[in-house]
């Protein structure tokens, strides 16, 4: 007797692919973006630490790095240069967080639909996403993400 | 009873969707019927399993290409900028031009010598040799010590004017040197009068720049209208400033172009790889309920 378990298998469309394919782009996006908004956050802690210290110091002529040579500069141009450094770098921030935000939107749309879809047959969360057969005995579980290879879980 | 999807679908024809290929990576064909695929292929399941996995394979040596090439440019644009900024800064120092500190004349021919707090160039004018003309490499402002010393005549005025070619002149006038006027004996009097003295932004660059791993060395940039590029394979180009400008922003451009158009390819790369994964799911998937379903059959039948 067949088991019926997870019921028939559901069919993948054309739409559901894309969808699927939009998803894993936009996780790969979203990490990007979280390791680029660390790089801007350290920098921009840097800066902050560059014009603390700006204020400490006594000396005149500040040695500021321009490409690869520290270039002498005088305090108030220092100043005026970090000042803008630091406009950019938040600005970019900014943008970074916000497309962030619309990334998260998106995916969070996209599993709604796939969800609802696919039910138990497919799994989007962090790291991993795969869609599997709902076969009681005979799992085939496919990682659908490009970190991993497709595994055969169990074999038939 | 559980009638398979699969075979309830059979008369759908598996059609090809999406772009056939990008820029030599083929694309992936979407598998609307696994049933029709395979007729199509001709193959039993495990060959298509394998012809599918040899795919993957294919796509997976692409994009590590493409990632390596990815590397390289994003190395390749911070060192375009870093270039980009220093050009700018050596024609940002060029701009504000040549400063001439001091012009000190003295009324009477007498000698005159100052000694500056900082270090400095300094010669005398070529047209008027009771003037001294001194070339200040330091930053503003700074102090002045000058040493006043006639032999002959006595000292009646002097006057120091700083500022050069397109720059407003200031003048301070010092009638009074030292004190009184016990000027013109053999031996020179000497009277230090500090002034200060407020010019304009210093010419040459100086820079702190990297000889080895911890040992930096001090370079004093003077103004110029030229820097060299380096092209790469040992050549170097003299250009002018705003000519090199240019080149570099060229390349800056070129570069992010690039690297726009290889996000672009490895994002439709891993759709394909996406798109083959799940084919390959959907094909093992379809061929377990193939078995289940003949296995329901000959239990039945037996």
């Amino acid at each position: 007797m067949q088991q019926g378990g997870g019921g028939s298998e559901t069919e993948v469309t054309w739409e559901d692919q894309q969808n699927i394919n939009k998803f894993g782009r936009l996780n790969n996006r979203f990490h990007e973006l979280q390791d680029e908004i660390k790089i801007a956050k350290e920098t921009n802690d840097n800066l902050e630490d560059a014009s603390n210290e700006l204020i400490l110091t006594d000396e005149e002529v500040i040695r500021f790095q321009i490409g690869e040579v520290f270039a002498h500069v005088s305090k108030e141009e220092v100043e005026s240069r970090i000042e803008q450094m630091n406009e950019v770098t938040s600005k970019n921030l900014e943008k970074l967080e916000a497309e962030k935000e619309s990334v998260l939107a998106q995916m969070a749309e996209l599993k709604k639909i796939l969800y609802g879809k696919f039910k138990d047959s497919i799994n989007l969360e962090e790291e991993v996403i795969w869609i599997s057969c709902n076969f009681p005995i005979d799992w085939f579980l496919v990682y659908v993400d490009d970190m991993c290879t497709p595994k055969r879980l169990l074999g038939k | 009873m559980a009638s398979s999807s699969v075979t309830a679908s059979a008369s759908a024809s598996s059609s090809e969707s999406g772009i056939t290929e990008r820029r030599g990576i083929p694309g992936a064909q979407f598998v609307e019927d696994v049933q029709t695929y395979l007729n199509q292929l001709g193959l039993d399941v495990n060959s298509a399993l394998a012809v599918l996995q040899e795919r993957l394979q294919q796509y997976k040596l692409v994009e590590m290409k493409l990632l390596a090439q990815q590397r390289e440019l994003q190395a390749k644009i911070p060192d375009i900028e870093k270039c980009l900024d220093v050009v700018a800064a050596l024609q940002a120092k060029k701009g504000t031009g040549e400063d001439r500190l001091g012009n000190l004349s003295a009324c009477a021919c007498g000698r005159l010598r100052f000694r500056r707090i900082c270090e400095s160039k300094c010669r005398f004018d070529d047209n008027n040799p009771s003037c001294m003309v001194a070339l200040v490499t330091t930053p503003i402002p700074l102090l002045f010590d000058f040493l006043v010393e006639t032999k002959s005549a006595p000292l009646l005025s002097l006057t120091v004017a700083f500022g050069g070619e397109g720059v407003e002149r200031r003048r301070c006038q010092f009638d009074d040197v030292g004190n009184g006027n016990k000027m013109g004996s053999a031996t020179s009097k000497e009277k230090w009068k500090k002034v200060l003295v407020e010019g304009d932004a210093p010419l040459a660059l100086t820079a702190d720049f990297e000889v080895s791993e911890g040992i930096y060395s001090r370079a004093c940039i003077e103004d110029s209208d030229s820097v060299c590029l380096w092209l790469g394979a040992n050549v170097m180009l003299e250009y002018s400033c705003e000519e090199a400008t240019a080149l570099l922003q060229k390349n800056l451009d070129n570069a992010k172009a690039s690297l726009e158009v290889l996000v672009a390819d490895l994002q439709f790369l891993r759709d394909q790889v996406t798109i083959t994964q799940v084919t390959i799911a959907r094909v093992y998937n379809w061929d377990v309920h193939q078995r289940r379903m003949r296995q329901a059959v000959a239990a039945k039948d037996s």
